[in-house]
C-alpha cells in the first residue's frame, strides 16, 4: 500500500551526518566551557567529589607524618654531629606543631605511664573517680584528648612548667598544675575522697608522661601558637548576660540543655558537661572568668563547629554561663573567708560575676552539694574495652 | 547583558547563597526546631499512651499503612529502612513532623506522616521508644571498621570531626532525646542520612551540627562510620513500656 500524499523528502543521509557533527562540535564545546569552569573549582561548592574528605584528610595527616619524620632525621644529625645544624621543629599544614600521639608510646615502662596517662586524661571520671567531685573530664576542655590546637593543647603546657603563677604566686611544677585542676575544675571538694590525688601519686605521674611524651621537639617555653584558649578581643559593646543567654539558647541548649546541667548516656555517664550547677566547675576554676570562657568557646564550641560564633556572641555566651551559681571557691572554704573577701584576695583583676548580686542571688556562696557517695557507676565505654594499646 | 547586569545578577546570587544558612535558623513555622525540640515533643508525648496505638504501628489504618510493614514488627528496620526500637520518642516525634511539614524528603515517610495526627505521632513515638529488639544489623557497606571505630570513638580532628560517641553517648545509644542512638541502625539507613547532610536533602540536625560533620567525612568514612555503628549491640528500651 503506497502513500497517497508522500511528504517531500530531503536527503537524509546528508542531513543526519549534519546534524551529527554539529552536536558533536557543539557537544565539544560544551565539555570544554564546562571542563574549564571545573579546573577553575567553581562547581567545588556545589558538587564536592565524593572522596574529597579522604584526600583532605589523608593529605593532612601525611603532612603530618613526614613533619614529624623529618625533625626525627634532623634530630638524629645534630645529635651525631653538632655541624648538621639543630632539629626542625615538626609542624602541619596548618603551622601548628605536631604532637606524638599515644599510639606512638614505646612498648615499655615508660610507655605504659603514657597510656595511662591517656586513659586518665580521656576517662577521668572514672580512672581518677575518687578526686573528682563533677561530671568533667579533662578531655573536655582539652579536646582531642589535649591535642587540638586552641584548646589548651598538652604538649604545648607540657613546655611552660616549672613557673610562677599568679593565680598562687609561687613556683608552680607541672604537679601544682594538675593539683590545682583537680581543685578547682573537677572540683575536688566534693569527691569521694574529698581532695585532688594525692601529692607524688601515679595520677600525677602517668599524666606527666603522657604530655612530655606528646610534647618531644617542642622547645622549652616556647610560646608555641595555638597554646591555651586565645582570647578574642574583647568587642566594643562589652558582654551582656541577656544577650549571651539567646546565644546560649541557640546554640548550647540542645546539648549542655536549657538549665545547664549537662546530659548523660543511659548507661549513666556525662557526655555533655554541666556548665553551672552541682556538677559543674567551681568558682576557682579559670574557666569561670568570662574571657577564658570566651577563648574557649570562641575556637572550639560548638563542638565540631569552632570559630562558627562571632567574637561578640562568645564573649557574650561566657558571661551568660558564668552569671549563674556553682560550686564554691576552696580557697573562701579553706580559709573560713567570706565571700566578699575571697572577692577581693582572688576575684578582683578578671572579668568574672564573682561577687555580684545577679538574679537577687550572691554569686560565689555556692550551690549546696553533698559530697558523692561513691565512684560514678561506670566502667569503660564499650569499645574502649577492646582499645587498650 | 550589560556589565551592570551581570553584575546585579551575581550579587543577587551570593545574597541568596548568604541567606541560605540564615533561612535554615527557622525551617517551619509550625515545627519547633529551636534547641530543645526534641524536648518539646517529648514533654507533650508524656500524655499520651502509646498502648492506644501500639495496633496503628502493628496494622495500620485504612490509608496509612502500619509501620511494621517496613520498619518489621520489632522496630528493627531493614536495608535502608531505619531501626526505631530504642529511639528516644521525642527524636522520633521530631522526624514525624519533619516529614509532615517536607522537611525531610521521603516520599513514603511523607504520604505517611501527612495522614498522621499529632496524638498519633506522639503516640507512636513512644511506642517504639519503649520497644527493645535485638540488632538485625551488621556491616554491609564495605567500610574499613577500624576507622569506622577510630571515627566513632576518637573522632578525627584533623577534619574537625568530633567523635560519634561525645554526642550519642558511650555506647552510642543515644543522650536524652535530642541525639538518637545510633548502635545497631541499619547502615544503609545511616549512610544515607550522611549523604543526605552533605547534599542538604536534610537540614533538620540542630545547630546544624551534622552538616558540617557530613561535608568533613569522605564517601568512605561514610560507609567506614554507618558499618561500624551497625556492629554495635541494640540499644535498650529509652522508657519503660508502662511509664
Amino acid at each position: 500500500m503506497t502513500d497517497p500524499n508522500p511528504q517531500p523528502t530531503r536527503d537524509p543521509g546528508r542531513t543526519t551526518g549534519r546534524r551529527a557533527i554539529g552536536a558533536a562540535i557543539a557537544a565539544a564545546a560544551l565539555v570544554a566551557v564546562g571542563a574549564g569552569l571545573y579546573a577553575l573549582g567553581i562547581y567545588d561548592p556545589i558538587a564536592q567529589s565524593p572522596d574529597r574528605g579522604t584526600h583532605q584528610a589523608g593529605a593532612i595527616e601525611l603532612a603530618k607524618d613526614e613533619a614529624r619524620a623529618d625533625h626525627l632525621a634532623s634530630r638524629d644529625a645534630y645529635t651525631n654531629d653538632p655541624a648538621a645544624g639543630p632539629p626542625t621543629l615538626p609542624v602541619g599544614q596548618d603551622g601548628y606543631f605536631v604532637p606524638r600521639t599515644v599510639d606512638e608510646a614505646p612498648d615499655n615502662e615508660f610507655g605504659d605511664s603514657v597510656r595511662r596517662g591517656y586513659e586518665v586524661f580521656t576517662n577521668t571520671q572514672t580512672n581518677a573517680s575518687q578526686h573528682v567531685g563533677n561530671g568533667m573530664n579533662c578531655a573536655n576542655c582539652h579536646l582531642g584528648a589535649g591535642t587540638v590546637p586552641e584548646s589548651a593543647p598538652m604538649w604545648a603546657a607540657a613546655v611552660e612548667y616549672p613557673a610562677f603563677r599568679g593565680k598562687n604566686k609561687i613556683i608552680n611544677t607541672m604537679e601544682d598544675r594538675i593539683h590545682g585542676c583537680f581543685t578547682y575544675s573537677m572540683n575536688a571538694q566534693n569527691s569521694p575522697s574529698g581532695t585532688p590525688p594525692p601529692r607524688d601519686g601515679d595520677i600525677y605521674k602517668d599524666l606527666q608522661s603522657y604530655f612530655y611524651f606528646m610534647a618531644e621537639g617542642a622547645p622549652l617555653e616556647g610560646n608555641l601558637p595555638g597554646r591555651g584558649y586565645p582570647v578574642p578581643p574583647e568587642p566594643a559593646q562589652g558582654y551582656d548576660i541577656s544577650r549571651g543567654e539567646a546565644v546560649f539558647e541557640a546554640n548550647c541548649a540542645v546539648c549542655h540543655s536549657s538549665d545547664g546541667s549537662g546530659r548523660q548516656d543511659p548507661n549513666g555517664r556525662w557526655i555533655f558537661p554541666a556548665l553551672w550547677g552541682d556538677d559543674a566547675y567551681n568558682w576557682g576554676a579559670g574557666m569561670h572568668r568570662v574571657n577564658t570562657a570566651a577563648g574557649f568557646i570562641k575556637h572550639n564550641m560548638p563542638l565540631g563547629r569552632g570559630g562558627s560564633l562571632t567574637d561578640q556572641e562568645a564573649w557574650d555566651v561566657a558571661a551568660y554561663i558564668n552569671s549563674w551559681e556553682r560550686p564554691a571557691d576552696p580557697r573562701q572554704l579553706r580559709d573560713g573567708t567570706s565571700v566578699a573577701e575571697t572577692d577581693a584576695q582572688f576575684h578582683e583583676h578578671t572579668p568574672n560575676f564573682y561577687g555580684d548580686v545577679i538574679r537577687g542571688d550572691l554569686l560565689g556562696d555556692g550551690v549546696p552539694g553533698e559530697p558523692t557517695e561513691q565512684a560514678p557507676s561506670t566502667g569503660r565505654p564499650l569499645g574502649e574495652q577492646t582499645a587498650s594499646r | 547583558m550589560n556589565l551592570r547586569a551581570h553584575v546585579l545578577f551575581a550579587t543577587t546570587l551570593a545574597l541568596g547563597l548568604t541567606a541560605l544558612p540564615a533561612a535554615a535558623q527557622k525551617l517551619h513555622p509550625d515545627v519547633p526546631d529551636e534547641g530543645e525540640a526534641a524536648e518539646i515533643y517529648a514533654a507533650r508525648a508524656a500524655d499520651v499512651d502509646p498502648a492506644d496505638y501500639a495496633r496503628l504501628a502493628r496494622e495500620g489504618d485504612g490509608e496509612v499503612w502500619s509501620c511494621a510493614s517496613c520498619h518489621g514488627a520489632k522496630g528493627e528496620g531493614n536495608g535502608n529502612i531505619p531501626r526505631l526500637a530504642g529511639l528516644s520518642a521525642g527524636y522520633i516525634a521530631k522526624q514525624l513532623n519533619a516529614y509532615a511539614v517536607g522537611l525531610r524528603i521521603n516520599h513514603n515517610m511523607q504520604y505517611v506522616a501527612e495522614k498522621l495526627s499529632q496524638d498519633e505521632m506522639l503516640g507512636l513515638a513512644r511506642y517504639y521508644a519503649a520497644m527493645e529488639s535485638p540488632s538485625a544489623a551488621g556491616p554491609e557497606l564495605g567500610g574499613d571498621l577500624e576507622r569506622g571505630r577510630e571515627l566513632a570513638i576518637h573522632g578525627d580532628w584533623d577534619i574537625d570531626v568530633p567523635a560519634c560517641y561525645s554526642c550519642h553517648g558511650s555506647s552510642a545509644w543515644g543522650v536524652e532525646q535530642a541525639f538518637p542512638s545510633l548502635a545497631a541502625q541499619q547502615p544503609a539507613y545511616t549512610y544515607a542520612q550522611l549523604a543526605a547532610w552533605t547534599d542538604g536533602r536534610r537540614q533538620n540536625s540542630p545547630v546544624q551540627l551534622m552538616q558540617g560533620i557530613s561535608h568533613a567525612l569522605s564517601d568512605a568514612d561514610k560507609r567506614a562510620v554507618s558499618d561500624y555503628l551497625a556492629t554495635l549491640p541494640a540499644p535498650p528500651a529509652q522508657e519503660a513500656p508502662d511509664d
